[in-house]
């Protein structure tokens, strides 16, 4: 068992060279390595506050250059991107309140592809300072209802304040796009061999597409709101439930081996 | 980098190297071998990046171990062909420049 600060330190290193892009099974090696050694300098009665004391950054530099890049970490980065354009689009367009403006194209650029990177890059922040602390939990919290708060504001900001409309397509164009675009991007999942993001999608436009079912094609009707919120709330119950689920099966497999 | 770091860095991959030849050894215990041989500016996180290095350049390989004491997994490394060949050629190189610049330095003092 290692010191808080000797787990604080490669903790911290880990996440330092993830953040780099570095191949994670060869950072696993490296902190097995670390660990191996701290653990016999402790038990040894060695100091090693010298290692300890060693700025992350500083250390993480020496290795960071012997290190690969995680293979395909640009293809990975290009799917993200890509799969949050789509995200952004889509249920637009099935629930009709798609149309191509200004506002829109800046708001996907600086907020919705935008706040990911700042949230990373703030959380990487944050847990270099902090490591694996109660404050650090705090932070990332308070970070991820304050993005969820500017989703939301800027939803309704899009709404009313479009700046310049391009292109306003009519409800017929606007769910064939959509739907077209849905199962194009599910298919290429699939052949990219990426079926979470197919996953992801569909639920996300699973409650337009249900609401519309409903209710025909009238957007203004209540039970559009109503069905589609209902379908909302089943699909993150379900996540939720899966989640724990998920949680219990490999807790106790832990046990089991233990 | 200042020219004695650089130095020192060069020196370091080739004294690990040296040690690694004489048996098949692990991080700890190499830091151990360098501080009892008085190996200079050596510290505890020092080593890893020039056995990654190392590794890197096909001069050892490695295997890991579980360990039987209920601690972490070790990492054991040995000395490669390439890596004979390299430390051959260090050792070689190392001696002419141990000799040109002792009696370089010899005349520095003299200035002095």
């Amino acid at each position: 068992m290692l010191s808080n600060k000797a787990e604080d330190f490669l903790l911290k290193l880990r996440i330092e060279l993830l953040f780099r892009g570095k191949d994670e099974a060869d950072i696993n090696a490296i902190e097995e390595e670390l660990r191996d050694h701290i653990t016999t300098a402790e038990a040894n009665g060695d100091n090693i506050n010298e290692l300890l004391n060693t700025p992350i950054k500083t250390y993480a530099d020496t290795f960071s250059k012997e290190l690969k890049l995680t293979q395909g970490i640009y293809k990975y980065i290009g799917y993200i991107i890509s799969f949050m354009l789509i995200m952004a689009i889509i249920p637009r367009m099935l629930d009709n309140s798609f149309q191509l403006s200004l506002s829109l194209i800046l708001y996907i650029i600086f907020i919705f592809v935008g706040s990911l990177f700042a949230t990373l890059f703030l959380v990487k922040k944050v847990l270099l300072k902090w490591g694996d602390s109660k404050i650090t939990y705090t932070i990332v919290g308070c970070v991820s209802v304050i993005t969820f708060g500017i989703f939301i504001l800027c939803e309704f900001l899009l709404r009313d304040h479009p700046i310049l409309t391009l292109w306003r397509p009519s409800e017929n164009v606007n769910f064939i796009i959509g739907i077209t675009l849905l199962v194009v991007t599910m298919i290429a999942c699939f052949i990219i061999k990426q079926k979470y993001f197919a996953f992801i999608i569909l639920l996300i436009s699973l409650p337009n597409l249900i609401g519309k079912l409903f209710v025909g094609g009238d957007y203004t009707n209540k039970n559009f709101i109503l069905v589609s919120s209902i379908v909302i709330i089943i699909i993150s119950w379900g996540f939720i439930i899966t989640l724990l689920v998920q949680y219990w099966r490999e807790k106790k497999s832990n046990n089991s081996t233990d | 980098m200042s020219v004695s770091s650089q130095m020192m860095k060069g020196l370091l991959d080739g004294a690990i190297l040296g040690l690694i030849a004489q048996g098949e050894t692990y991080g700890y215990e190499i830091l151990d071998k360098l501080k009892a041989q008085q190996f200079p500016e050596i510290s505890d996180g020092s080593i890893y990046p020039v056995l990654l290095r190392l590794s890197k350049k096909g001069y050892i390989i490695s295997y890991t171990k579980k360990s039987n004491t209920g601690g972490p997994k070790r990492k054991y490394y040995t000395i490669t062909a390439d890596g004979k060949s390299e430390l051959a050629q260090f050792k070689s190189k190392w001696h002419d420049l141990n000799s040109g610049m002792n009696n370089l330095m010899r005349s520095v003092n003299h200035v002095e």
